[in-house]
């Protein structure tokens, strides 16, 4: 049997990214991995993949039943594999109705948690999701966000609980049954050698950094952007911007009036703080 | 004594305990049997376990967590222990789905995951994921005045020729599905408390005689554009079709895996498979329908 690392994040917040880098680093080849097959352990709110551990149709089970069995399903996810799965997940860490996390620990190596200022994250979710500013400030204001929850269609993926974005992060960053390591996207951007190099500690991976270097530079915004601008990315939603769009830190300043900034800063005060995205005069970073 | 109801699905003549009104009324001497009794938590011979089935010699069980267990017997019989206070309607939903499904696996009859229509060519399957849009596909052929000859489960006789056989006489749509359709939603029964899926009779339009099979259409929802349906060839037609059998793993783990493969192969011989791409985020069921249409008539 082997175990699972969750690599967790709120939308928008580098997941692809980090994903690009592991699988540059597991590949380890001479030239960047196509980021149409991240050949890694794809996303816990599959379908298929559930429907096929649990060899009926979830379609046929209500958002609450799945979760009741989504614990077991990441148990026989492991023990089918005979290497350690990179799975990714937008899910919050929450527990289902019988009081069991969804993400079980007995078969978690670790958690990747990232993080992204929220300034930022507003404004590429809502390039993401096609719609205005405000509404997806609004969104990431509400513990009953989730992605796939629509009651009267069948979406491609289960539902994920996203809760509020302060609810997500400290969803994660509070659990005390899981190994977690935390990597803020901005370093990832301003210290990238440093940052991921931690990832690959935490994760006990091979140390060389030189190997480090070559992934993080295959995986770099500007080499995942031109590979969408050629063969497309299969995971961006249609009819939006570019997936790769910006991808910049503090982009926010250029994109958010001050009323949406106070917002954002007014909903998530206290866990921008805690990150250091709020400066000492209550401005954001 | 029990009264007991006769059904007729996928060929099959069926004599149950449990009144099914979805199904359709059937005579003379039947196949399998449907009872209502006790069933044991787990097989003492089971030789796979997954999380809500296991596999023994000629039986699976299957558990449903306050609905039911299901033991499904040498293709012949199925025994339903309901839990305490389940809900009728998903009972019935679990029995005419999953358990009926591993029963006619039982039978060594060749199951693709997907919906059925018949077209002037002969039966027409669209297959695919979960999501993937299959029975919206059937509905909207349904409301253009095609008939329909199995959702969700499409049987394949494969003993001379290759030719689908009629399954239930109804589609499994969910509420945003009937709008995309036009399919009228009042008046149509739930398939269980809790969902938005709708139990939709197909009376005239359901196909009640065996067709012969056409052609496969992988139906995929991915980033690209809609686009006209494009052949799969080689090995990668015969890994589509393994891919799309209902429930291969459950071929697998009955021991039925090298047969399986055999008929798979043969079918790649002899059907031509398309694979057609629809946006995730818009359905464009009319444009997608048109294009179907087109490539029927080529």
């Amino acid at each position: 049997m082997s175990r699972i690392v969750w690599l967790a994040s709120y939308p928008k917040s580098g997941n692809t990214w980090l994903r690009a880098f592991l699988a540059n680093f597991e590949n380890d080849g001479s030239a960047p991995a196509n980021i149409n097959n991240l050949a890694l352990g794809g996303i816990s709110s599959s379908r298929p993949l559930a429907d096929d551990a649990l060899g009926i149709e979830c379609a046929d089970l209500t958002h609450e039943e799945i979760d009741l069995y989504r614990p077991a399903f990441y148990r026989s996810m492991a023990a089918r594999s005979a290497h350690t799965l990179l799975v990714k997940t937008h899910d919050a860490y929450t527990i289902n109705s019988e009081g069991e996390p969804l993400f079980p620990s007995d078969v978690t190596k670790g958690v990747l948690y990232l993080i992204r200022n929220p300034l930022d994250v507003a404004v590429s979710f809502a390039y993401h999701r096609a719609e205005a500013f405000d509404e997806t400030i609004a969104r990431m204001g509400r513990e009953s966000s989730a992605f796939a929850d629509r009651p009267d269609r069948l979406h491609i993926q289960l539902r994920q609980r996203l809760l509020s974005w302060s609810g997500h992060v400290l969803s994660w960053l509070d659990q005390r049954a899981l190994r977690l390591h935390v990597m803020r996207y901005e370093d990832m951007c301003l210290h990238p050698i440093k940052t991921f190099m931690g990832a690959v500690r935490f994760l006990g991976m091979d140390e060389n950094p030189d190997r480090v270097r070559r992934a993080v530079d295959f995986s770099s915004f500007e080499k995942l952007r031109c590979q969408e601008q050629k063969f497309g990315f299969k995971e961006s939603p249609h009819g939006t911007a570019a997936f790769f769009r910006n991808g910049r830190a503090a982009a926010w300043r250029d994109a958010l009036t001050n009323s949406q900034a106070e917002r954002v800063m007014s909903d998530h005060g206290e866990v921008m703080g805690r990150f250091g995205y709020l400066s000492r005069a209550g401005a954001a970073q | 004594m029990q009264h007991l109801n006769s059904y007729t699905a996928y060929g099959l003549g069926i004599c149950s305990e449990l009144e099914c009104g979805q199904l359709l009324p059937g005579a003379g001497n039947p196949d399998v049997h449907i009872r209502v009794g006790s069933v044991p938590e787990h097989l003492a011979d089971a030789t796979s376990r997954t999380l809500l089935y296991e596999c023994g010699p000629g039986r699976f069980l299957l558990g449903i967590a306050n609905v039911a267990r299901y033991l499904v017997t040498q293709g012949k019989e199925i025994t339903i222990h309901p839990a305490p206070d389940a809900d009728i309607d998903a009972i019935r939903l679990f029995l005419c789905g999953p358990a009926l499904g591993a029963l006619l696996h039982q039978r060594g009859i060749f199951l693709l995951h997907g919906s059925a229509i018949v077209t002037q060519r002969g039966a027409v399957v669209f297959s695919g994921v979960s999501g993937a849009g299959k029975s919206t596909i059937a509905g909207a052929f349904l409301r253009k005045g095609y008939r329909v000859l199995a959702d969700e489960v499409c049987a394949i006789d494969t003993t001379d020729s290759l030719r689908v056989i009629p399954g239930n006489p109804f589609l499994m749509l969910w509420a945003d599905a009937l709008r995309e359709t036009g399919i009228e939603a009042a008046g149509l029964q739930p398939v269980r408390r809790g969902l938005e899926k709708y139990f939709v009779p197909l009376r005239d339009g359901f196909a009640s005689e065996a067709v012969e099979l056409d052609s496969i259409y992988i139906v995929e929802a991915n980033d690209s554009k809609l686009s006209y349906p494009t052949p799969v060839k080689g090995l990668r037609k015969i890994e589509a079709l393994a891919q799309n059998t209902y429930r291969p793993r459950l071929v697998e783990e009955m021991k039925f895996g090298h047969r399986h493969l055999n008929r798979v192969a043969k079918m790649a011989e002899r059907i031509p498979v398309r694979r057609i791409s629809r946006p995730r985020g818009s359905f464009q069921l009319h444009d997608l329908v048109g294009l179907l249409e087109k490539d029927f008539a080529a």
